[in-house]
């Protein structure tokens, strides 16, 4: 889910809310009875730098979130080759706003978050640190981890979103629809085992399979990438079409 | 049981790169220094006024410490440790240890050190490390009562943390120039009981005096 809305309109309170560790002032938080309470990645708006390295603190951060030593500079090391940020020596408080806002993203992703709270993620990112960021979270979408962001971007919305609220003086004003002109829906024809394969390219947001056709919903911007993979796989293109 | 540790790992090594800790343990070991500069010197006597000392120290570690991060890292912290109550509790478990190390080093500096005028008994280390240890734990819940969550957007709390420590450490000197309170009636009503009970005590020095 995306939270949008106008500077001061409450996104940053509403996630904050979200973690379980603010109160409110007035109303009442509802929560639903889970077996286990979610384990929760959250990126503030605005990270206070450290006077840690980047690897020390994701460091004290995994360790704290119980994660093995040896696991935690595993993924560690892979994070900074994700994010393209340099694991070297310079402290946190020595960063610029966009490398600071890398490490607080990496930080979310740490041990195996149920839900991650990310309060305007592509904040503060360079063109491509924000396709990365955008790729990481698709991945953890479809892995089945919850996602709340307060975003400005409407690429975040149109990407990720399966539903966008917007928030006005802390009143919920609207929902607006699905910016739906960034999807395409690609039906094709193959067997049952390359439409399989195509169920899992980059940029699938849905597949519906049937009578050896693949009716496949995916954003606009990775359907050359499927078509040319589909073709590659013996598949037969029957339509293109901006999605209803 | 690991989180804990490396949450008190963490705190431990946020706080010593913070240099907050410089100040009050400037005034500690200074005091502390010039107090036994000139020997020898009476035994509880001296472990009283340290124990105050370190009241007031803690106190002041305390408050500095508690809020020393930003309250966005707090909540980051808090989930990662899936748990606000570990995580504060790790916090006052590793206040409790700083001090203590300070109190270690208030009780059995000196007769290690040999300042004093005798050897102190074991009872009396027993209960000068017991002393030093409820009143450092006394300081961190007084500076902890300051905190930002407790005392929220106050600019003047640490005036009114000040005035705190200072009536408690002059507690004594205040009391004893005070005017002595008019002496209760021997009758005093069943409703004033507890009234009356609080002024015999607030006058006991100010007769013992006369």
């Amino acid at each position: 889910m995306v939270v949008a809305g106008p500077n001061g309109s409450g996104k940053s309170a509403l996630l904050r809310l979200a973690t379980g560790l603010v109160n409110v002032d007035r109303g009442r938080i509802e929560r639903p009875g889970l077996p286990a309470p979610p384990r929760i990645g959250y990126a503030p708006d605005r990270l206070p730098p450290q006077k840690f390295t980047s690897t020390e603190y994701l460091l004290h951060m995994g360790r704290i979130r119980g994660v093995p030593r040896e696991k935690l500079l595993i993924q560690i090391a892979e994070l900074h080759e994700r994010f393209r940020l340099a694991a070297g020596p310079a402290r946190m408080s020595e960063f610029s706003k966009g490398m600071v806002q890398k490490v607080n993203l990496m930080q979310t992703l740490l041990g195996e978050p149920d839900l991650l709270l990310l309060d305007e993620p592509l904040s503060g990112l360079d063109d491509r640190s924000q396709r990365e960021l955008l790729a990481v979270l698709e991945e953890k979408k479809r892995n089945g981890v919850a996602i709340l962001a307060a975003a400005h971007e409407p690429e975040l919305a149109a990407r990720l979103a399966d539903r966008c609220v917007t928030l006005n003086h802390g009143e919920l004003a609207g929902e607006p629809e699905r910016p739906r002109a960034t999807l395409r829906r690609i039906v094709c024809a193959a067997s049952i085992k390359v439409l399989e394969e195509l169920r899992t390219a980059d940029g699938v947001e849905r597949a519906d399979l049937a009578d050896g056709r693949g009716s496949y919903l995916l954003r606009a911007e990775a359907a050359d990438r499927f078509l040319l993979t589909a073709l590659s796989a013996g598949a037969s293109i029957e339509s293109v079409t901006p999605d209803a | 049981m690991a989180s804990f540790l490396a949450l008190l790992h963490y705190c431990h090594t946020g706080y010593m790169r913070s240099f907050r800790y410089i100040a009050p343990m400037l005034l500690y070991f200074g005091s502390f220094a010039s107090l036994y500069m000139v020997a020898p010197n009476p035994v509880m006597s001296s472990y009283g006024f340290t124990a105050v000392l370190l009241y007031a120290v803690s106190a002041w570690i305390a408050f500095g410490y508690i809020d020393a991060e930003p309250e966005a890292q707090q909540i980051v912290t808090a989930l990662h440790a899936q748990s606000f109550l570990k995580f504060a509790t790790a916090k006052l478990a590793y206040l409790a240890l700083l001090t203590a190390l300070f109190a270690f080093v208030a009780v059995f500096g000196p007769p290690l050190a040999g300042v004093f005028e005798r050897a102190a008994t074991a009872e009396e280390l027993a209960l000068a490390l017991a002393g030093h240890l409820l009143l450092s734990w006394l300081g961190i819940g007084t500076g902890v009562l300051f905190s930002r969550r407790l005392f929220p957007g106050k600019s003047y709390k640490l005036h009114v943390l000040l005035l705190v420590i200072a009536s408690s450490v002059g507690a004594e000197g205040i009391r004893n120039g005070c005017p002595p309170s008019p002496r209760p009636s021997s009758g005093c009503s069943r409703r004033s009981a507890w009234s009356c009970a609080f002024l015999s005590v607030k006058t006991e020095p100010a007769r013992r005096r006369r």
